[in-house]
């Protein structure tokens, strides 16, 4: 299988479809794991590197050294990382109480200068809008005024005219009276329209004859 | 990329060449003892500053960088006023002199030998602490040498380590072309590009190094020598220029330039530096103070020539018009009285090379000065100015 | 894969064993090495707490090779007690940050060896050769 994929006729042709004249190399292309050692690595024996009993004592005492002496490095650079933390104002604000207190003095008025200035524009503004609701209530009262003169008036007319009206009105008194005016004057609401919009009124004919 | 690759080989090649044939050839003028506490002494600062002069228009010329937009705005006069502040602060800013101090030594400062380390491998190693936040000269950058020897890299390792971990805008890793090759050098030293060739040299080096000194006293050489002086004015490369011909004792041909310009309060001032650079027992202060009073400072002068602008429609005194057409006041004639004596008597006395010339010059600006003021007397009596006044 | 920042974004348990270790960057035949603090247990292409330095194995032009350390850092995770590994703690023992590191000494006296070999035996052929001639 791998000698198949190595074939360079093969790989052109799995690359380029089938083309020689483009070749194309495919470099990061490695053999994989679970293929078997090649014929020609079998019989090799890597190389060890020999290590002599005085190397290996040599060794041990370079060792032994340089993890002492890392460990002292180690140490200092440990009680280092935690002196910067402590002295680091890296990431907060150290203050002495005098300057806190004089922060808080600032703020204070700070703050003070601001209400002032906050209390200024409200009392301005609380002035203009008293003086608007005065104006709108003003002009309220005298509108609602106005309507009731108005509606006074309308209902005073309809009086006169009730009272007008009520000279003809029809009473126990007067009753027999209108009665024999009603049975003298029969009237009659019929009509009848011709053709050309003429209003012929009556039931009989005689406004026909009229 | 490949583009790149390519630059970068033939660096490589320049390097190889550099090394073969050392780079430029190093300048015969150097600073012997340390230049600084003369350089930035208040009164040297201010005699520069005064001598580079401050022309708006060359400060603020097009250059070629990728922004020269020009922003337009409608202004009230008291918004312009504050502009025109800004505007001379600015300049200044622009016109900050490069320092000049004496070279850096490069000394070794061995940390450790441990010649049990020897051969652990087959380069050495160059550490550089890339800590947050450090500035450039407190880096620590240390070398292990193949033999095992711990020690602070030199400074040349030290700013190639600075310049790769945090680059510098403009300063190029390896050494442009133009500073390692004596032929492109020259060549733009004879095309007169100085300026250039002095901003570049600002950026690519430090003021400190070997390189920067070398390459400013063979541009200042060469400018001596063609006499193009006014390409740095109101540059900031004017007042190391002039700081190093004073220094060096030979002011003649820009002291010449000054005059034929009618720059004699310059002139003074440069004379003056030189007295006082090298301790010349000759009262100038007298005089300078003389002429202060008499002549605003450059940064005065400028504000006015924005406020002129201004003020054109405003109707102006005949007095005005007159010195505007003459382009000298009274006040200037009496200034460059005191300050042509002031040269004649450094033209006098054995501190000047080229007297014949200069005394020439001198001669025949008091000719035009006298012309001048002739005619100027002429016009405020034609005009009636002086019955005004009086 | 995308690079992650040096401040990192590996997430990380505050009682988890950290360790100071190379990533491997760069491609084939051009290693380049990132030197970050993670998390012990991770693989090294996950994503870091901390890049605290940089190291390129292979000499430059001025034969030289180039290591950035963060310092601060550094001393900052030991001191909050980081593992290192092998290499990273043989790279800061050469810088003279740590103590030097027993295999790096081990590594100088077996090349010493070998070129005091390599030297013996191009003597002893040199010789022969002379008595071949003569």
């Amino acid at each position: 299988m791998l000698r198949q994929l190595l074939n360079p006729m093969s790989v052109t042709a799995v690359k380029t479809g089938s083309n020689d004249f483009a070749l194309e190399f495919v470099r990061w292309r490695r053999k994989p794991r679970w293929l078997p050692v090649a014929k020609s690595k079998v019989f090799r024996v890597p190389e060890r590197k020999k290590q002599t009993e005085e190397e290996r004592i040599e060794l041990m005492r370079l060792h032994n050294q340089y993890k002492t002496q890392l460990r002292s490095v180690r140490q200092y650079l440990r009680e280092e990382v935690i002196r910067h933390q402590e002295t680091s104002t890296a990431d907060h604000i150290v203050l002495t109480p005098e300057q806190e207190e004089a922060e808080f003095q600032r703020c204070l008025e700070v703050n003070a200068e601001w209400n002032a200035k906050i209390a200024g524009e409200r009392e301005v503004r609380l002035a203009k809008e008293r003086d608007e609701k005065v104006a709108y209530v003003q002009e309220r009262l005298e509108a609602g005024k106005l309507r009731e003169e108005e509606r006074r008036e309308r209902a005073d007319e309809r009086i006169r005219f009730e009272i007008e009206q009520s000279k003809t009105f029809v009473t126990r008194a007067n009753l027999d009276e209108a009665i024999e005016a009603a049975l003298a004057n029969p009237v009659d609401h019929n009509f009848a329209i011709d053709l050309a919009g003429n209003l012929y009124r009556g039931r009989g004919t005689q406004s026909l004859n009229n | 990329m490949s583009l790149f690759r390519h630059i970068r080989k033939l660096n490589a090649l320049q390097n190889v060449r550099q090394l073969s044939s050392a780079g430029l050839k190093s300048s015969t003028l150097q600073y012997a003892t340390d230049p600084q506490p003369q350089f930035t002494d208040a009164e040297t600062q201010q005699l520069l500053q005064s001598m580079t002069q401050l022309q708006l228009d060359k400060v603020f010329r097009k250059r070629t960088v990728p922004d020269n937009s020009v922003h337009t705005q409608f202004m009230t006069t008291a918004q312009l006023e504050k502009e025109f502040l800004q505007t001379i602060e600015k300049a200044q800013q622009l016109l900050q002199m490069p320092p000049v101090v004496k070279i850096k030594e490069d000394t070794e400062r061995i940390i450790s030998k441990d010649p049990a380390l020897k051969d652990f491998a087959t380069t050495k190693y160059v550490f550089t602490d890339i800590t947050f936040g450090l500035p450039q000269s407190e880096r620590k950058v240390v070398v292990r040498d193949v033999d095992g020897t711990l020690s602070y890299a030199t400074l040349d390792i030290t700013k190639r380590m600075n310049q790769l971990y945090f680059p510098l805008d403009g300063r190029k890793f390896y050494t442009p072309r133009m500073f390692s090759d004596e032929q492109l050098f020259q060549r733009c030293l004879d095309e007169h590009k100085y300026e250039f060739i002095l901003d570049r040299l600002t950026v690519q080096y430090e003021p400190y190094e070997a390189e920067f000194h070398n390459i400013s006293a063979k541009v200042f050489e060469h400018l001596n020598e063609s006499k193009q002086f006014d390409q740095l004015r109101s540059t900031r490369h004017f007042g190391p220029m002039a700081f190093f011909y004073a220094w060096h004792r030979c002011i003649d041909d820009l002291l010449y330039d000054m005059i034929r310009r009618d720059y004699l309060l310059n002139a003074v001032q440069l004379i003056a530096l030189s007295y006082k650079i090298h301790k010349v027992p000759l009262d100038y202060q007298a005089t300078l103070r003389q002429l202060e009073e008499l002549q605003p400072s450059p940064a005065v002068k400028a504000l006015a020539e924005l406020r002129s602008g201004l003020r054109q429609h405003q109707a102006k005194g005949i007095e005005n018009e007159i010195q505007t057409a003459i382009g000298k006041t009274e006040t200037d004639f009496q200034a460059d009285e005191i300050s042509l004596r002031f040269i004649e008597q450094y033209i006098g006395s054995e501190h000047a090379l080229k007297k014949v010339q200069l005394e020439l010059a001198v001669q025949t600006l008091k000719e035009l000065n006298l012309e001048k003021q002739q005619l100027y007397e002429g016009l405020k009596k034609a005009h009636g100015v002086q019955q005004q006044a009086s | 894969m995308s690079l992650s920042p040096a401040s990192g974004i590996g997430r990380f348990y505050k009682h988890s064993a950290k360790i100071i270790r190379f990533v491997r960057l760069g491609c084939t035949n051009r290693p380049f090495y990132h030197i970050v603090v993670m998390e012990r247990r991770k693989n090294q292409h996950q994503p870091v707490i901390e890049q605290v330095g940089s190291y390129d194995p292979m000499p430059n032009e001025n034969n030289e090779r180039l290591v950035a350390l963060n310092t601060e850092r550094i001393r900052f995770w030991l001191g909050k007690g980081a593992h290192m590994s092998e290499p990273a703690a043989e790279l800061l023992g050469i810088s003279g940050l740590l103590p030097v590191h027993p295999r790096t000494y081990m590594t100088a006296w077996r090349n010493r060896k070998a070129a005091a070999e390599a030297a013996a035996l191009a003597e002893a052929e040199g010789s022969q050769k002379a008595a071949e001639t003569a």
